[in-house]
C-alpha cells in the first residue's frame, strides 16, 4: 500500500512518454506532406514578364485594330510547351506609336471582338469600347486594360499582364 | 465547456468505455517489446496513407507524365524528396515489420485455436500489402518500374488459362501504356488499400476479440500468468518503437538523398529487370522454371506456400495427436522456408553485384539517368519525357545511334570486337593514329572487305603531321595549322593521296578524304555510303536515306559522331 503514490506517479509519467512520442511520430509523418502542399506558397512566381513579339510594324495599318496572339514558353507544373498565353488588340496610332489591349474583357473575362470599325464589343453581356479602350456602354467597370508596348527596329513587342476582372481598379492578378 | 461537449458525445457514441476496454485490455505476461511490431506495422501503414496522399497531390499516372510528374516531386516540391522517400523507404519498412511480427505470431504460437482466423487475415494483409507495394513501385515509370512491370505482365500472362486475359484486365488494353498506367494507379491508390483496411481492419477486431496473445509456452488458459492493462506499459512501448520508426526513416532518407528516378521508362535502354526485393526469390526461382512450367515458380509455389501458412491453425492440433512437441517443428519449418526464400533472392542480388554485364548496363543506365534528370529540370515536353532528349543533339545522337547503328557498330570495348568499324573516339587524333597504323585491327576494316590500305610504317613524326591534316579537314576548332599543313605534304609525299583524292569526286580506290568528317561529309557518307567518292564497290554499310533517317536524326547522329573526336580511345587495337 505504501507504495501506491509511486506506482500512481509511474504510470502518470508514462502516459505523458507515450503522448510524446505518439505526438512526436505524428508530427514527424505530418510535417513533410503539409510541408509540400504549400509548395505554391513558398516557391517564387515564375516571372513570365518578358517582352512578348506580336507582330511586324508593317503589319499594322493606322488606325486599324488587328488582333494577335501572343505566344510564349508555357511551364504548367512539370511540362513545358510553347503555346499561345493570351491576346491583344493591337492600333497603330497616327504619330506612329501603337497601343496594346487586352482582349480579356474587364466585366467577366470574355473575349473583345471588334464591333464597329471604331468601335470594340464584348460578346457576353454587351459592353462597349472605344479603339483607345475606354468604355462607352455596357456593364464593363473600367475601360478596356492597356498593355505596355515596346517597338523595336520593326517589331512590336508586348507586355503581357492579366488583371482582376469585376472591379473599378486595374489590379494586376498574380 | 470541451469537457461537456465531450460527455455529450461519450454519452451519444460510447466512445469513452471502448476507449477504456481498449486501454485496460489483460496482456498476459506482462507488457514487452516483442508485442510492439504489430503495432509498429500499423504507424508505418499510416505514414503510408499520409505520405501517400501527400504525392498523389502531385502524381499523374500516364505515360507522358508519371516521370516528369515523380521528377518534379522530387526536385520541385518543397520537401518533395523527403515525402517521397518516406513513402518508399516506409514501404520496405512496413513490409519488413509485418514479416517481423508475422515471425513472432508464429513463435508465440498465436496461429492456435481461437486466433486461426487472426492468423488468416494477417497472412492475407501480408499479400495485400505486398501487392499495394508493388504496384507502387511501378508507377514512377523510370527506367527500373517500367522493365519490372513488362516481366510483371509478362508472368501474368504466362499463367496457364486466365493468363492472358488477366493480362490485357491489368493492362487495360492490348498492351502497356496510358490505360496501364492509370489501372496500376487505382490498384495503388483505392482497391488495395481499400482492401488492406478491410482486412486489418478484421484482423484488429478479431485480436480484441479474443485477446492479446499468450508468450511461448503458457495457454490462454493458464492462471500463473500476470495480466496488465495495455495502457500505459504497453502503450510507452508501441509509441517510443513507432517513433523510432519514423524518426528512423526521415534520418535514413535525407542520409542517402533520398529515393533514385532513373532515366524515363524506354524500350530503347537496356536495363537489368528485377523487382523489389521481397520478389527476388521468386525471380530466381523462374531461372529454374522456364516456359510452361513458369507458373509452378511464379504462382504455384508461392500458392502452395502460402495455402499451407493458412491451414498452419488446422494442422496443428492433428499434429499435436501425434507429435509432442507440434509447435517447435512448425516454427522450425515455417522459418527454414524463410530463410531458403531469402537465400534464393541473396543469390539474386550476390549474381547482379558479381557479374560484370549487368554493372555496365547499370552504369550506362545511370549515365542516362543523369541526363535525362539535368535536361527535365526546365520542364519536360507535353509528348512525354522521351523527346527530353532531343532537346540535346548529342544525347539524342546517341539514341539513334544506338537505335540505328549499332548493330553493326557496336560498342569498341566488346572483345573480341566482332563489329565493324569502331566509332568510339572517332576521327579524333589517337582513333586516326590507331587506324593508321593498323588498318586491318579489327576495330577498323579487319571485318570488312577492305583489304588494300597499307598500314602506315614511318616515323612517328610523318604519322602525327599526316593525322593532324586528316583530322584539320574535319572543320576542328582546336587544330595545329602548322602541323597539319606539313601533314598535307606528307599526305602526297607518303602516297596517301593516290587513292584518298582530295575532292568531292574520288578516286575510285578509297574515299575521298577532303572536309572528312565534317559535317557536310558524314551527311553525304550517311546518305550513300556506296557513292564512288566513299567506298564504291566495296560498301557493305546500309545506306541512310531520309525515308530512314530524318534530316533532324541525321543532324543528331552527325553532332553525336563529331563529338567522338574528344572522347578517348576506350580500346586498344591488336592485330590478331
Amino acid at each position: 500500500m505504501a507504495d501506491a503514490p509511486a506506482g500512481t506517479e509511474r504510470r502518470g509519467f508514462l502516459k505523458l512518454i507515450a503522448g510524446a512520442f505518439a505526438a512526436l511520430a505524428g508530427a514527424l509523418a505530418t510535417v513533410p506532406v503539409l510541408g509540400s502542399a504549400v509548395t505554391p506558397l513558398l516557391k517564387p512566381k515564375p516571372d513570365d514578364g518578358g517582352l512578348l513579339r506580336a507582330a511586324g510594324l508593317a503589319e499594322l495599318a493606322e488606325g486599324v485594330p488587328k488582333r494577335v496572339e501572343l505566344t510564349s514558353v508555357v511551364v504548367d507544373g512539370w511540362t513545358r510547351a510553347v503555346g499561345v498565353i493570351g491576346a491583344v488588340w493591337l492600333l497603330k496610332k497616327p504619330d506612329g506609336t501603337v497601343s496594346a489591349l487586352s482582349t480579356v474583357c474587364p466585366h467577366s473575362g470574355c473575349s473583345i471582338n471588334q464591333k464597329s470599325k471604331s468601335t470594340y464589343g464584348c460578346p457576353c453581356h454587351d459592353s462597349t469600347f472605344q479603339l483607345d479602350g475606354a468604355a462607352s456602354d455596357g456593364p464593363s467597370p473600367r475601360p478596356m486594360d492597356a498593355l505596355e508596348v515596346q517597338v523595336k527596329d520593326k517589331d512590336v513587342f508586348v507586355k503581357y499582364r492579366r488583371y482582376k476582372i469585376g472591379v473599378k481598379e486595374k489590379t494586376e492578378i498574380g | 465547456m470541451i469537457n461537456r461537449l465531450l460527455a455529450w458525445v461519450d454519452d451519444r457514441s460510447g466512445f469513452g468505455a471502448w476507449l477504456k476496454s481498449a486501454a485496460d485490455s489483460p496482456l498476459p505476461g506482462g507488457a514487452s517489446w516483442a508485442r510492439s511490431f504489430g503495432a509498429v506495422t500499423l504507424a508505418l501503414l499510416v505514414l503510408e496513407a499520409l505520405t501517400g496522399i501527400g504525392l498523389s497531390m502531385w502524381y499523374s499516372p500516364s505515360i507522358t507524365d508519371a516521370w516528369a510528374s515523380v521528377h518534379y516531386i522530387q526536385y520541385h516540391v518543397v520537401l518533395g524528396s523527403l515525402v517521397r522517400g518516406l513513402h518508399h523507404f516506409g514501404g520496405t519498412a512496413l513490409i519488413i515489420m509485418a514479416l517481423v511480427h508475422f515471425v513472432q505470431a508464429l513463435v508465440w504460437g498465436a496461429y492456435r485455436a481461437p486466433r486461426e482466423l487472426t492468423w488468416i487475415t494477417g497472412l492475407i494483409a501480408l499479400q495485400v500489402l505486398i501487392v499495394v507495394s508493388h504496384t507502387g513501385y511501378l508507377l514512377p515509370n523510370d527506367l527500373r518500374a517500367y522493365w519490372a512491370t513488362q516481366v510483371l505482365l509478362g508472368i501474368t500472362g504466362n499463367q496457364p488459362v486466365v493468363g492472358a486475359a488477366a493480362q490485357e484486365v491489368i493492362q487495360g488494353g492490348p498492351a502497356f501504356g496510358n490505360t496501364t498506367m492509370t489501372h496500376l494507379y487505382a490498384l495503388h491508390v483505392l482497391l488495395m488499400p481499400g482492401a488492406a483496411i478491410l482486412v486489418i481492419g478484421a484482423h484488429l477486431a478479431l485480436r480484441r476479440r479474443h485477446g492479446a496473445s499468450v508468450p511461448p509456452g503458457f495457454t490462454d488458459a493458464d492462471s500463473t500468468l500476470k495480466r496488465t492493462p495495455y495502457w500505459p506499459a504497453q502503450a510507452v512501448r508501441d509509441c517510443a518503437l513507432a517513433f523510432l520508426a519514423v524518426a528512423g526513416l526521415v534520418v535514413y532518407t535525407n542520409a542517402v538523398g533520398g529515393v533514385e528516378l532513373g532515366a524515363p521508362g524506354d524500350p530503347a535502354i537496356e536495363y537489368v529487370a528485377r523487382p523489389e526485393w521481397y520478389f527476388l526469390p521468386i525471380f530466381r526461382l523462374r531461372h529454374w522454371f522456364t516456359g510452361s512450367t513458369e507458373f509452378i515458380a511464379t504462382a504455384g509455389l508461392p500458392g502452395v506456400a502460402v495455402g499451407a501458412l493458412c491451414a498452419l491453425p488446422f494442422i496443428y492440433p492433428r499434429l499435436q495427436k501425434k507429435i509432442r512437441s507440434a509447435h517447435t517443428l512448425i516454427v522450425v519449418g515455417v522459418l527454414g522456408g524463410l530463410f531458403g526464400g531469402a537465400a534464393l533472392g541473396a543469390m539474386t542480388a550476390w549474381e547482379d553485384a558479381n557479374d560484370p554485364k549487368a554493372r555496365e548496363i547499370n552504369a550506362k543506365a545511370d549515365k542516362i539517368s543523369q541526363q535525362a534528370h539535368q535536361l527535365a529540370m526546365i520542364g519536360v515536353p507535353v509528348s512525354g519525357p522521351l523527346e527530353l532528349y532531343k532537346n540535346d543533339p548529342q544525347v539524342w545522337g546517341a539514341r539513334v545511334f544506338l537505335r540505328e547503328c549499332a548493330a553493326c557498330h557496336s560498342d569498341c570495348t566488346e572483345k573480341p570486337f566482332k563489329g565493324v568499324m569502331c566509332l568510339n573516339g572517332f576521327a579524333g587524333r589517337e582513333w586516326l593514329t590507331a587506324l593508321i597504323k593498323d588498318p586491318h585491327a579489327p576495330h577498323f576494316f579487319g571485318n570488312t572487305k577492305i583489304d588494300e590500305m597499307d598500314a602506315f610504317t614511318g616515323t612517328p613524326e610523318v604519322m602525327n603531321a599526316i593525322v593532324e591534316f586528316v583530322y584539320s579537314e574535319g572543320n576542328r576548332a582546336d587544330v595545329n595549322a602548322e602541323l597539319a599543313a606539313k601533314g598535307r605534304v606528307a599526305f602526297d609525299k607518303e602516297g596517301c593521296e593516290s587513292c584518298h583524292a582530295l575532292d568531292d569526286v574520288g578516286s575510285g580506290t578509297a574515299p575521298a578524304l577532303k572536309g572528312y568528317a565534317n559535317e557536310k561529309w558524314l551527311e553525304a557518307f550517311i546518305r550513300q555510303p556506296d557513292a564512288p567518292r566513299f567506298y564504291g564497290e566495296l560498301n557493305e554499310m546500309d545506306s541512310f536515306p531520309h525515308e530512314k533517317l530524318d534530316k533532324n536524326e541525321l543532324a543528331a547522329v552527325i553532332s553525336y559522331l563529331r563529338a567522338q573526336a574528344k572522347e578517348p580511345l576506350n580500346f586498344a587495337v591488336t592485330t590478331p
